[in-house]
């Protein structure tokens, strides 16, 4: 199986990691996500993709500093590698051939 | 108090999740907990809390089993060939060493399967009738002459009784067996010594292959006979014997009615030819004057029992039989002897049964596993003492990354490769040696290399032996701490040279030990021989006495005697070496009345006393010049004793209504058992009963040529019957083939045992030698003489073979003096015995460690000090 494509959802996370920069990590990605989307996620959904991406080494990871409110327990940091960043470009590329090849008129009817 | 997350949920997601998962999402739910707990208040947050956690029961949280690369490889194939790889390395590093441990572990490992494969067959005697543990041989207790003893034989109305009157008997059959007779047909005659009389039940009872007639009908009539297949051949050749006739004793014309195969070996009861006991009942007639005697004992006879009936029980039933029927009978006990003990259980003593040839069984079973064991501690004294070589190998692997668990394989693999190694080396022993045990029977014994079983066992005890040899060395020289070994702190604690030592000492106990007994068997064995016979065996010739030889006997005494090799002939009931008749009906003045006291009863004629050479005490032999010696008897004195008479040359005594004279005494003779008292015996005149024929060859005279005139002699006189004879000496030897087997298998065990020890002393020998190389050189430098030196290296040794000693001897005196106590007539244990042997011991403990001893003592210091 090609380990480079993404599905919508891992898109998503990978792009809000990149997003959040320093502070990546499993529950701020959630906040983060349900903020930029205005649906509901689910942490478990995210820590499952997380893990994937890290596993299609897309993702990095690192253990940081535990709080008092994590009830002592370190967070997990993530970031993109470069392998992410090169399929984040990947899809905006396809993505803005795409837009691009789309004649003027095409869409117009929908009131863009 | 914090408010926290509901704890059985908490619980929950350490119990699922991986643990290197768990911190991260634990703390990612503990902070949005925290948050919610501010916003929404407890139960809303402890709610979510529990949704958000249950949402991670999905595959990727889950625990995962440790990953292979992240532990050490035990069993992967590349650590397998690496076991072993280092296995055949240090083999050929250590030449000498690997070369005693395959060689001791080899032999301790052939003897162990060849006495293993002793004991099944042994132990496999009469166990392939199908009906076995409901066939039993009627014995009685009897108590004579104030003796409680057990015999084999019944009388003859017995048979009919528990035939017809006894539900619980299946089927039921008399057996006289071994009996000798002559067979002629088809132009061929020879002689048989393994004749049976038996009844048709017999051949439904045991499953004795018969061929060629049906077991059920081959002994209906009673002129019937079933031959064995070798014996048809003999007789027949190729042409098929059924419904052909042969001629028995020269007499009766019977037919053949069945063939038996060849009989298995691992039977009691052999045969070479079975013929109905009805037919003995219709041509003899001391069978049918006997037929409702109860106090004539004469015959076996073997039952077997209905489905279902206890065989206990009806033992205890039948107990007083013989004393019910006559009244005159006393002290006479029927019980039943299971086949499945006929073999290995077959001694009563005071109407006990004491075990038989079990007791051997078992001792050298437990001998063969304990010369195995002296093989195996040789192994692992020897790794032991090698540890300190080997610890920085230990250290080495350690520190690279070696687990314990490894080093413990590795170790065992080496063990069990060199068990393997000594296995295909025993393989070949095994047949070597062999060939060499037939006599100390071993004959029918058999290695088959294709019986699947017995190769799978074989090779569960190698790897067995492998194992066990190897766990101590494997455990101990794992355990090492590579700090210490590789900074060359280490010394071999106090500990495992006290675990060596222990092991050398118990070696030389059990080998010590093995000596003593093989000694004390011996000296039994000549000390019975030694006893005196009571007649001379040499040069006396016995031979069977057929009715045409009976009736001829005064011209061939005549013409044996004219030929001039031969110095005197008789002729008597019985041979030497047995006893056929035991009368109780003796009396004499003074006996007391009711008393059971019985004599033996020898019938002969005149010249036995010159054929025999009777020593006379008193009184004279059996002479023509007395008419009335066919009244005459001549006692041992044994029978003497038991009579009392102050002076009895002259007197009388009764044998039933007949007065006979006492015209002599002889020594006591020795018919029957060697060890044991000689039984009273009275030698009567009577030239009828006649069963052999005694010839005395001429002292100095040309055995062959002797032979050779004899031959011809009888031939003349004897013309139907192969002319068989036996010497005396032989057969009186044969007296002593259980204890001589039991010697020589001692001896070899003995022999073996000592040998694997030395061969194991001389490795650690050898070992101390070279660790103590500098240090002799030092003491050598210092002014150490040649003796001191050797003193030194050998006094170590000798300490231990003394504390073997100390340990065997009680041990080994305790067996012995046992084992000598069946016996009557029994050597003393002397002191000599142990002090020979453990000098013996220690003899060749020095001889083994003074080669090792010599050549680290004349070592040039200058050589041994140079590097360092």
């Amino acid at each position: 199986m090609i380990r480079n494509s993404l599905g919508e959802f891992e898109e998503v996370v990978l792009l809000t990691v990149a997003v959040l920069h320093e502070g990546a990590y499993g529950s701020a990605i959630t906040d983060e996500l349900e903020k930029q989307t205005g649906r509901s996620v689910s942490l478990s959904a995210v820590h499952a993709v997380l893990h994937r991406l890290e596993q299609k080494a897309m993702l990095s990871s690192r253990l940081g500093e535990a709080t008092a409110e994590r009830g002592g327990r370190r967070k997990r940091l993530f970031s993109v590698t470069v392998l992410g960043h090169r399929t984040l470009q990947g899809i905006r590329e396809t993505r803005n051939r795409l837009w691009e090849s789309i004649l003027p008129k095409t869409l117009q009817g929908l009131g863009i | 108090m914090k408010t926290q997350p509901p704890r059985w949920a908490q619980r929950l997601l350490e119990y699922f999740c991986d643990e290197r998962l768990f911190e991260e999402i634990e703390g990612d739910l503990q902070e949005r907990f925290q948050r919610r707990l501010n916003l929404l208040g407890e139960q809303q947050a402890r709610r979510q809390y529990i949704r958000e956690a249950l949402g991670f029961v999905r595959s990727f949280a889950f625990k995962r089993k440790p990953k292979t690369s992240s532990s050490t490889h035990l069993f992967s194939a590349d650590m397998i060939r690496n076991y072993f790889k280092l296995a055949f390395r240090s083999l050929f590093n250590q030449k000498v060493t690997s070369f005693i441990n395959i060689g001791g572990l080899a032999v301790g490992m052939a003897f162990a399967i060849l006495i293993g494969l002793w004991v099944q067959y042994e132990m496999s005697f009469d166990s392939f009738h199908p009906n076995g543990d409901r066939i039993a041989l009627v014995m009685k207790h009897t108590l004579f002459n104030g003796q409680k003893k057990s015999q084999e034989v019944t009388p003859l109305p017995l048979f009919y009784e528990l035939q017809n009157n006894y539900p619980e008997v299946k089927r039921i059959s008399r057996m006289d067996l071994g009996s000798q007779h002559s067979l002629s047909a088809n132009g061929n005659s020879l002689v048989v010594k393994d004749g049976a009389f038996v009844d048709p039940d017999f051949l439904e009872m045991f499953d004795f292959p018969v061929t060629a007639g049906t077991a059920k009908t081959a002994l209906k009539d009673p002129y019937s006979i079933i031959l064995t297949r070798a014996l048809a051949k003999a007789l027949f050749g190729k042409a098929n014997p059924i419904g052909k006739i042969v001629k028995l004793d020269n007499a009766y014309d019977i037919q053949v009615t069945g063939i038996a195969e060849a009989l298995p070996k691992n039977s009691s009861i052999q045969f070479d030819f079975l013929v109905p006991f009805e037919f003995g009942v219709a041509v003899s007639d001391f069978l049918k004057n006997n037929k409702t005697n109860w106090g004539n004992n004469f015959l076996k006879t073997v039952v077997e029992l209905k489905e279902g009936s206890d065989m206990q029980a009806f033992s205890k039933k039948i107990g007083p039989l013989n004393v019910q029927k006559d009244k005159s009978i006393k002290n006479q006990t029927l019980f039943l002897h299971p086949l499945s003990q006929w073999h290995l259980r077959g001694n009563y003593v005071n109407w006990v049964n004491t075990g038989g040839k079990i007791v051997y069984v078992r001792l050298f079973g437990i001998i063969g596993i304990v010369v195995l064991l002296i093989a195996c501690i040789n192994f692992m004294n020897l790794s032991t003492a090698r540890s300190e070589k080997r610890a920085k190998e230990v250290g080495v692997r350690k520190a690279v990354g070696s687990a314990h668990n490894q080093l413990v394989l590795q170790f065992l693999c080496e063990s069990v490769l060199t068990a393997f190694i000594a296995f295909l080396v025993s393989l070949l022993l095994i047949k070597l040696i062999m060939p060499q045990l037939k006599d100390l029977g071993f004959e029918n014994v058999h290695f088959d290399l294709n019986n699947f079983n017995l190769l799978g066992s074989v090779l569960l005890i190698c790897l067995f032996t492998g194992v066990l040899s190897g766990s101590y060395p494997a455990f101990y020289l794992s355990s090492f701490k590579p700090v210490l070994v590789l900074k060359g702190k280490f010394s071999p604690g106090n500990r495992s040279i006290n675990v060596r030592k222990v092991l050398v000492v118990s070696q030389f106990a059990v080998s010590i030990g093995l000596i003593i007994s093989t000694v004390i068997v011996y000296k039994q064995i000549s000390y019975a021989r030694d006893r005196p016979v009571g007649y001379r065996t040499d040069n006396l010739i016995s031979i069977d006495a057929s009715k045409d030889l009976t009736k001829n006997f005064v011209p061939l005494k005549q013409d044996l005697l004219n030929s001039g090799f031969i110095e005197a002939v008789s002729k008597a009931s019985q041979p030497m070496t047995r006893i056929y008749n035991r009368w109780s009906d003796f009396s004499w003045t003074g006996k007391e009345p009711g008393s059971d006291i019985a004599l033996d009863a020898l019938m002969t004629e005149w010249d036995f006393e010159k054929a025999a050479g009777l020593k006379f005490m008193q009184g004279r032999p059996f002479s023509r010049e007395y008419k009335t010696d066919s009244n005459a008897v001549i006692l041992n004195e044994a029978a003497l004793k038991v009579i009392g008479y102050k002076d009895p040359v002259g007197k009388t005594m009764r044998s039933g209504d007949r007065v006979i004279t006492i015209v002599g005494i002889v020594e006591n003779l020795i018919l029957e058992d060697p060890y044991q008292p000689v039984y009273p015996l009275a030698i009567l005149f009577n030239p009828e009963a006649v069963n052999n024929i005694f010839l005395r060859l001429k002292p100095g005279s040309d055995l062959k040529k002797a032979l050779a005139e004899a031959h011809a002699i009888f031939k003349r006189y004897n013309p139907s019957m192969p002319f068989e004879y036996s010497f005396v000496d032989q057969e009186f030897d044969k007296k002593f083939a259980t204890e001589n087997q039991v010697g020589k298998l001692a001896a070899i065990l003995a022999g073996i045992a000592i040998f694997i020890s030395c061969l194991g002393l001389y490795g650690l020998a050898s070992f101390t030698a070279e660790q103590r190389t500098k240090e002799m050189g030092i003491r050598k430098v210092l002014g150490a003489s040649f003796a001191n030196l050797f003193q030194i290296l050998s006094k170590e040794f000798i300490v231990l073979i003394l504390i073997s000693c100390l340990i065997s001897i009680p041990i080994a005196w305790y067996f012995m003096n046992d084992w000598l106590r069946k016996y009557y007539y029994r050597t003393e244990i002397s002191w000599w015995i142990f002090a020979a042997s453990g000098l013996g011991a220690l003899c060749i403990t020095l001889l083994t460690v003074s080669f090792q001893s010599i050549k680290a003592a004349l070592v040039n210091p200058v050589k041994s000090l140079r590097s360092e």
